[in-house]
């Protein structure tokens, strides 16, 4: 109350102090100011603000399926773990479905209808505002490469040419600035060419890194399924250097932009083959694994693999939490198989629960189903957020979503807010 | 008598239990004997009369005994007077009654419009008939006529030519249906669209809101629209041209031949149209190499010509002893379409063309009285060859400059298309059907009706990536049979329909087996029953009370069920769309000296099941039958006339059509629930009114003046209660204002009309971001001869 009454003196001092200075038509000018004056023509700096408003997470909603009619929807959100999120009567509107990403102090969305990349900011008065967009011919990988800068990198499909694009984005001007056109690995199969689809990427010191799995590209065939691809590329210049390879197991990564590439805290990678079948492969070679690459190498460790398929699962997605930790989705290897008999992107529906959820010790090389998070659906470009020894997911087991909150050090969960939509496609810290 | 039901009551004793007033019944035709629907028929210095039925056939009551004399008129016709006798209590039945034609057609088109009140069909069922006549010497296409008429919206995604999607309260696609002359469309190709007929063919157009009744034999969930063409003339000229902005030209010449003694007539008709299309629109436009939008600007669209044309030729027999109309046609047309930009506006596209020809025979056979009197038979019988081409081989990006640069990646892929493409396709279809009405006598008439038609497609593609469609052939055959049974009471007050349809479809098509990967016959059947009833009564002689229900079945079309080939899987599994649709309304027509009202309101009730919807999983996507939905739909008009000086048309439609899906597909809670259905107008109303003005400046001229204003209400393009309102993604308000001015001379054989469309010059929009042309100014010029008999 006494919050209110100093908030109605302010107020209503702004407004005496307007009206006796209107005959000026000075005032304060900004809209978004407490004294706010509609009458004034020049700025007399009076203006009072009330404190920033912080929002605690940014989320992109999807309401539902993939259909003519969806559409994903940014919302900030205070709390994750009470009630109901939905985007009835808010949130700002996203047209036809999107692929998400946080990048600076942007939140972008990459429009699969329009081909068209928004990127928004949170105000002081704690709304997410359109700051610009831009078009693009392809963005099929967003991921982080400096402060100001994000790297996204447009696959090629039907044979016709097997470059990609590396599209360097800056994040304040939201435009591309840089655009390399490059295979990003040229193999033949059969004396065909295979298409190079990429699944990842990171920079480590003067060096891009891109992680791709081999498919023909004219159809979503996968003939070589037997080795561990990253190309190399100096950075900033992106120019190709070399592809390394590892053939313990599988191609790094799939369909969809998934979290596949793992970074500690010293600064080692973890790469994730997924050795999976139902994530549009068409065949399955060798285990699931993951493997490393150290610090400052160009080479995966010949001395670390961690066989995931020992463990009885496949591991899909993950994200790292600390001391050798990251939460992960797996799929049991009958689950993965039948369900790929079904239909080859059955881990793309988020109402087909077909996934645990696992912690993984990277140093230990071990795996812990997390019993509290039931079995769910798959997601595109599968959103983790990470915070502390904690990473929110979405859940969907096939009829209800909500948002559960994983702790890695006990491989326990809890159940948060309740989606009222299919799931949640990004999440991201606020401005707090 | 103060209350009127008790009078009417009282009446509806009178007249039916008692008799104690006689009648009069007759049957009016024109010079060829060919039967004249919505004639005028009334008792000479009184304002009892009647309208003829869809036969010509009339029947008027209340009469007292002694002498009458009824006066029969129908426009473009010499008036006639009948005097007769009448008994106590007698019903006399009258010779057929003849009416010749004017000669002077054109002066009656555009001076002495028709009744206002012989527009609306009087019919147990829900129709609405359009009456292009007064329209004609203005410069509209049927869409721009259909468009004003209530329940009715038709999106347009840009100019001459472009691609537009009709719908009727809601239901809007392949959910409505549309015919010519009672023949369905299905099948006829882009040339022969609804847009390309001139109006200048057209007598009328009526649009079955619900119930579409047996005679057109068809599969529809959502009405029909069926354009019946002038066949009630004799031996006639027309030859008109207009020209307007975006460099558009328009031509047609229709004739008609008729040798009196031998009764044999040839029908030609002709047109063609050609616009640029090159109107302006302000669009961001996107820099080709950062893809960042710059400040809005105003550029001309300047890949988006069109060019359509047809021909069709017609002979036959009329009034012979074997057939009332006996005729063989053969019609060839064909078009060329520039694509500008995909299904929004940052799909630029600067190659892009389609192609259309069609050449169809045709076979019309009609004959009333077969066998014996009350039983008619009329036979429409086409074999369609079409063949159509789509171009996309194009590695440029454009943007709305004109500029382009060639793609990174994706090399394979066309402009819009995913491969590029040199698809052609070949379609034969046949449809044939058939009607059969027997009238039993006054009361009772059965009318029983068959559609069989049948329709393969072969595609071909040399140069694409992917699978070519349809590389084997495949086929869809449909089979409609309808019966209905029409009951007449008490002196027709009280008409009523019922009837039964059964739907089946056959497919055959090739599939690629999911184990074997072969691809091999797959064979597929459906059948399903629908059924109806539909009802009116008169409260009076000029109010009319009408209601209906359908169980309606629309059966999955080709495309639906065998997909494209290439990212649009075919689904064999779809069953038929089906609804419930309930119609209640009501027509009152008024006239107190010099002023004619007329009122109309109806509400609808519709609950769709299984519709038919496309759904994206992971790269591609198939139809489904997915949503169920709610529609609470009114809609009503007011149209006014004062002497033949003044006129005036206000009508407006509220649809509201929520989703009734309880749960998702996967049997989560739809939190969409009771949510309106996004990306569909919602409310939206036309105003016009005329002028007009004879013998000015010369005699036997006349001058009217037009202007009309459409209203459509903003609706959000996603599901509106998803979202804060001011970051929505919508298709804004519209209100475009259109005028004209006709100059008819010599009673009509000399027009010429200059318009204006989009007066105010506004940018408006249909979809999504997809803006329509500004103001358009264009000059038509007609000339009409018709033979004097």
């Amino acid at each position: 109350m006494k919050t209110n009454l100093t908030l109605g003196l302010i107020i209503g001092a702004g407004v005496l102090a307007t009206t006796f200075t209107s005959c000026k038509k000075k005032g304060c000018t900004d809209e978004a100011a407490v004294n706010y004056d509609s009458e004034a023509k020049k700025d007399d700096e009076s203006c009072i603000y009330e404190e920033d408003v912080k929002v605690n997470y940014v989320m992109s909603l999807r309401s539902l399926d993939a259909s003519e009619e969806s559409a994903d929807y940014y919302l900030t959100v205070d709390d994750l773990m009470t009630g109901e999120i939905s985007a009835v009567g808010k949130g700002e509107e996203l047209v036809g479905w999107n692929y998400n990403g946080h990048f600076g102090d942007t939140y972008f969305a990459f429009g699969y209808d329009l081909n068209e990349c928004v990127g928004y900011k949170i105000n002081n008065q704690g709304q997410l505002v359109q700051e610009g967009k831009f078009v693009f011919e392809r963005f099929d990988v967003m991921n982080e490469i400096d402060d100001n800068h994000f790297l996204a990198i447009g696959a090629p499909w039907g044979g016709g040419s097997f470059d990609c694009q590396l599209q360097v984005v800056n994040v304040q001007d939201i435009a591309i600035h840089k655009n390399v056109k490059h295979p990003i690995y040229e193999y033949f199969h059969d004396g065909a060419q295979l298409n190079a689809w990429p699944t990842s990427s990171y920079v480590d010191g003067n060096k891009l890194f891109v992680s791709f799995y081999p498919l023909n590209g004219e159809t979503w065939a996968t003939p070589n399924t037997d080795t561990a691809y990253i190309s190399v590329y100096s950075y900033p210049n992106l120019e190709y250097i070399e592809t390394i390879k590892d053939d313990r197991t599988g191609p790094i990564g799939y369909y969809g932009g998934q979290p596949c590439i793992l970074e500690t805290e010293n600064g080692d990678h973890y790469t994730l083959s997924s050795g999976a079948m139902a994530v549009g492969f068409t065949q399955a070679t060798k285990p699931s694994a993951i493997l490393k690459i150290s610090a400052g190498s160009a080479d995966f460790d010949d001395d670390y693999f961690f066989n995931v398929e020992e463990t009885g699962y496949r591991v899909t997605s993950a994200t790292y939490v600390g001391d050798g930790l990251a939460v992960a989705n797996v799929i049991a290897i009958a689950t993965d198989e039948s369900a790929a008999g079904v239909n080859q992107w059955a881990l793309f529906s988020e109402v087909t629960p077909l996934l645990n959820t696992a912690i993984i010790d990277l140093n230990a090389q071990s795996l812990t189903i997390v019993n509290d998070v039931p079995v769910h659906g798959g997601q595109y470009s599968t959103p983790f957020l990470v915070d502390g020894d904690d990473v929110y997911i979405s859940v969907n087991d096939g009829t209800d979503a909500y948002v559960y909150k994983v702790n890695a050090p006990s491989a326990t969960a809890t159940r948060g807010a309740k989606l009222i939509g299919s799931q949640f496609q990004g999440l991201y810290v606020g401005n707090k | 008598m103060k209350n009127p039901l008790i009078f009417l009551l009282f009446l509806t004793l009178t007249t039916t239990v008692f008799s104690q007033t006689g009648a009069v019944k007759g049957f009016v035709v024109d010079s060829n004997s060919t039967s004249l629907p919505f004639a005028r028929v009334f008792l000479k210095g009184t304002e009892n009369g009647v309208y003829t039925d869809e036969n010509g056939k009339f029947e008027l009551s209340n009469l007292k005994k002694g002498n009458h004399t009824i006066v029969v008129s129908f426009y473009g016709y010499k008036s006639r007077e009948i005097t007769f006798e009448l008994a106590k209590g007698e019903t006399k039945q009258l010779n057929q009654i003849p009416l010749q034609g004017e000669g002077k057609i054109l002066n009656k088109v555009t001076v002495e419009t028709k009744s206002i009140t012989t527009q609306i069909k009087e019919e147990p069922l829900t129709i609405t008939v359009v009456d292009v006549e007064p329209l004609k010497n203005q410069n509209l296409d049927v869409n721009q006529v259909l468009n004003s008429t209530s329940g009715i919206r038709i999106r347009e995604s840009g100019g001459l030519g472009s691609d537009f999607n009709f719908s009727l309260n809601g239901f809007s696609g392949r959910q409505v249906r549309f015919f010519t002359d009672g023949v369905p469309m299905d099948n006829f190709g882009s040339s022969l669209s609804l847009n390309n007929i001139p109006v200048n063919l057209i007598s009328r157009i009526e649009v079955y809101k619900g119930v579409v009744p047996v005679h057109l034999g068809a599969d529809a969930l959502g009405g029909a629209v069926n354009i019946v063409t002038n066949k009630n003339i004799g031996d006639f000229l027309d030859v008109s041209y207009s020209v307007g902005s975006f460099n558009t030209h328009r031509a047609s010449v229709l004739g008609r031949f008729v040798h009196d003694s031998t009764g044999f007539v040839v029908n030609a008709n002709a047109f063609f149209n050609y616009s640029d299309n090159d109107y302006e629109i302000e669009v961001e436009i996107a820099d080709l190499e950062t893809g960042a939008y710059g400040e809005p600007e105003k550029v001309k669209r300047f890949h988006d010509a069109y060019q359509s044309q047809m021909a069709q030729l017609e002979v036959g027999f009329i009034n012979k002893k074997f057939a009332d109309r006996i005729f063989l046609g053969l019609v060839a047309s064909g078009n060329y379409k520039e694509i500008q930009n995909g299904s929004n506006m940052t799909q630029v596209a600067g190659e892009i063309f389609t192609e259309d020809k069609v050449l169809m025979p045709t076979f019309k056979y009609q004959k009333r009285d077969l066998f014996t009197k009350g039983l008619d038979l009329s036979v429409f019988a086409n074999y369609n060859i079409r063949q159509a081409l789509t171009v996309d081989t194009s590695s440029n990006i454009y943007n709305w400059r004109g500029e382009f640069k060639q793609r990174d990646v994706l090399s394979t892929s066309g402009e819009l298309t995913w491969y590029k493409t040199l698809f052609r396709f070949d379609d034969r279809s046949l449809l044939n059907t058939v009607n059969l009405n027997y009238e039993i006598n006054d009361q009772h008439s059965l009318s029983v009706n068959n559609t069989f038609s049948t329709y393969t497609r072969v595609g071909d593609d040399p140069i694409t990536y992917g699978e070519t469609p349809f590389k084997e052939p495949n086929t869809l055959q449909k089979n409609i049979t309808g019966l209905s049974y029409q009951l007449s009471l008490f002196n027709k007050r009280l008409k009523s329909i019922l009837f039964g349809k059964h739907f089946s479809m056959n497919t055959d098509t090739r599939q690629e087996n999911d184990e074997t990967g072969e691809m091999e016959n797959v064979q597929a059947s459906l059948n399903n029953w629908g059924y109806g009833v539909a009802t009116t009564f008169y409260l009076t002689e000029n109010f009319q009370l009408k209601g209906s229900y359908e169980n309606a079945y629309r059966l999955p079309d080709a495309y639906e069920m065998f997909g494209n080939g290439l990212l649009l899987l075919p689904n064999l599994a779809l069953t038929p769309e089906k609804s419930h649709n309930f119609n209640v309304g009501f027509l009152g027509k008024f006239r107190y000296r010099k002023h004619e009202l007329l009122l109309e309101g109806n509400y609808l009730y519709r609950l769709p099941e299984n519709l038919i919807r496309l759904q994206a999983i992971g790269v591609t996507s198939n139809f489904e039958n997915l949503t169920s939905a709610k529609a609470n739909i009114f809609e009503g008009g007011i149209k006014y006339r004062f002497k033949r000086l003044f006129q005036f048309e206000v009508n407006g439609t509220y649809q509201n059509i929520v989703n009734n899906q309880e749960t998702t597909p996967s049997g989560g809670i739809n939190y969409l629930y009771g949510d309106r259905l996004p990306n569909q107008p919602f409310l939206f109303g036309n105003f016009s009114a005329g002028l007009n003005f004879n013998d000015l400046g010369n005699t036997k001229s006349s001058l009217s003046a037009n202007w009309s204003i459409g209203f459509v209400e903003a609706f959000y393009l996603k599901w509106p209660s998803q979202g804060n309102a001011a970051s929505k993604y919508d298709i804004p308000r519209q209100i475009s204002h259109s005028v004209s001015l006709s100059y008819a001379l010599k009673e009509g054989r000399y027009n010429i009309s200059v318009a204006c469309t989009n007066l105010f010059d506004k940018a408006i929009f249909d979809n999504f971001m997809l803006q329509k042309p500004g103001r358009a100014f264009n000059v038509k010029l007609r000339c009409f001869i018709n033979k004097k008999r």
